[in-house]
């Protein structure tokens, strides 16, 4: 798999950080700050600024986002997202062949308008993804229904994304233009439940509907070439959570469980009536507030996921032949060693602090900040996959405004 | 055995699920008599009862954990960074 990332790739992964992502956060930033000017104090209005750090042995990624949510006239609300994400890789399984080091940088930004009545609301949004070789469209609706005395919450949304990719080729033009589209469209409907003044639940189910290029055009298969993924993809996600607390300590617990699994939707003569996928995962998640001072709340996160592979993946690194192995012989005409793909086990371990940072009111310069919430978080990531563990740091400061 | 056949059984079978589950909420709501008063509400705003207090994180490993992990649905989120399933 990919090898460790070096000095060198460190350097100039700052250095293109430096040319060109912190000049636009300074952009977003300053737009963030008009906002803060022109608008009157409200309760939802808001400012989140987060930088947020992954690294495993063969990539990082840092990710400064600034959000800003504002109240607006009858009813309406709007709420907008700029982010970088700049990924410096040395993974062949996760970029171009050749096992080479490369930074590149995604900008997403997103808007959404909602608009309140008594017992209901509506959201619409949409987002934008753009990367040299990836770019992606997404509108999303959804809506929240307040039911039974403000007791419970019926929330729907549903949406659809339109990507294209391209194939970056060294030497060639760094803007190639784009050769396959995924379109793809997703719905959810969860139902929230106050059961009592310290306990609530929630159950849902989640779809997505894939269709068109699902692979990489970078990910290398033996001497196939690149992977060839099938080309529709039908997801399903139950959902149940719970959430708990204790007034006496100022304890809070949250249980989350999701089942997953997924089916090709295409006729079954494709693949000679088996379903190329297949895969299932469990993923468990339990959560513990803690209010340490009045100022002060800390979060432990531990997280487990466990997965099953595709049908048509194949362990080349296990069993060389196995792409002509008489087992998948209704997958000759697809193929992929993505460990996304196989089985598949992570934990996650979090610790999250939350400070409210009142303490600086009436001092210099750090008075500024006295009326926001600032966030400090550590975490670290099993994976069984190839990648190995991964580091996951985030800072960031909320202001309300 | 037949693909219609089976993507049939697959929904009848979530339909189902999702049917007993919110069945279940709803007769616990329904139980619930009266509603939570207003003056009842002051743990459940904070926001350890909050399963979606922090989408700017949740927006962060959705993204980091999709690109590790097999079953995530991408949802609602634009695609890029890693990998296109």
């Amino acid at each position: 798999m990919g090898r460790p990332l070096t000095g060198r790739a460190a350097s100039s992964f700052a250095g293109s950080m430096a040319a060109g992502a912190v000049a636009r956060i300074a952009a977003v930033l300053a737009v963030g700050a008009v906002a803060l000017e022109a608008a009157p104090a409200s309760a939802d209005n808001h400012v989140t600024l987060r930088g947020q750090y992954y690294r495993e042995p063969s990539t990082r990624v840092v990710q400064p986002v600034i959000e800003i949510e504002k109240d607006l006239p009858a009813g309406f609300d709007v709420n907008t997202h700029v982010l970088l994400d700049a990924i410096t890789s040395a993974s062949a399984a996760s970029g171009p062949s050749g096992d080479t080091i490369f930074t590149e940088v995604r900008d997403e930004a997103g808007v959404r308008v909602g608009r309140n009545w008594e017992r209901f609301r509506l959201t619409l949004g949409y987002s934008y993804s753009a990367e040299s070789d990836y770019w992606s469209h997404i509108v999303v609706a959804g809506g929240v229904l307040r039911l039974w005395g403000d007791s419970a919450t019926l929330s729907f949304s549903v949406g659809g994304g339109h990507d294209t990719v391209s194939k970056r080729v060294q030497g060639a033009s760094p803007r190639p233009p784009p050769e396959f589209s995924l379109n793809q469209g997703f719905a959810g409907l969860w139902y929230g439940q106050v059961l009592s003044p310290t306990t609530v639940v929630q159950g849902g189910y989640e779809t997505a509907l894939l269709d068109g290029y699902l692979g990489s055009p970078y990910r290398p298969v033996g001497p196939q070439g690149t992977e060839v993924i099938p080309s529709k993809r039908w997801r399903h996600a139950l959902g149940l959570r719970g959430a708990q607390y204790l007034p006496a300590s100022g304890t809070g617990f949250q249980l989350h469980y999701r089942y997953y699994f997924d089916v090709y939707p295409g006729p079954s003569s494709d693949f000679a009536g088996q379903d190329p996928w297949r895969v299932s995962s469990h993923t468990v998640e339990v959560r513990v507030f803690q209010r340490l001072t009045s100022q002060l709340e800390l979060r432990l996160t531990g997280r487990y996921y466990s997965q099953g592979a595709a049908a048509f993946w194949c362990d080349l690194a296990q069993n060389a032949s196995c792409l002509s192995s008489p087992s998948r012989s209704a997958f000759a005409n697809v193929f992929t060693s993505d460990p996304k793909l196989s089985p598949v086990s992570t934990k996650f371990l979090e610790g999250k602090l939350y400070w409210d940072a009142i303490a600086w009111r009436g001092l210099e310069f750090f008075g500024w900040f006295s009326a926001g919430t600032f966030e400090l978080s550590y975490g670290y990531y099993w994976q069984s996959t190839s990648y190995q563990g991964a580091h996951l740091l985030q800072a960031g400061y909320t202001i309300p405004y | 055995m037949d693909f219609g056949r089976r993507l049939l059984r697959l929904l009848r079978r979530s339909f189902v699920a999702v049917a007993v589950a919110a069945t279940a909420v709803t007769a616990a709501g329904c139980a619930h008599r009266p509603p939570i008063e207003p003056w009842q509400r002051e743990h459940l705003a904070k926001r350890a009862m909050r399963f979606d207090s922090d989408p700017v994180e949740m927006h962060f490993r959705q993204h980091s954990f999709g690109a590790r992990e097999g079953s995530d649905l991408g949802y609602g989120q634009p695609g890029g960074g890693c990998g296109c399933n």
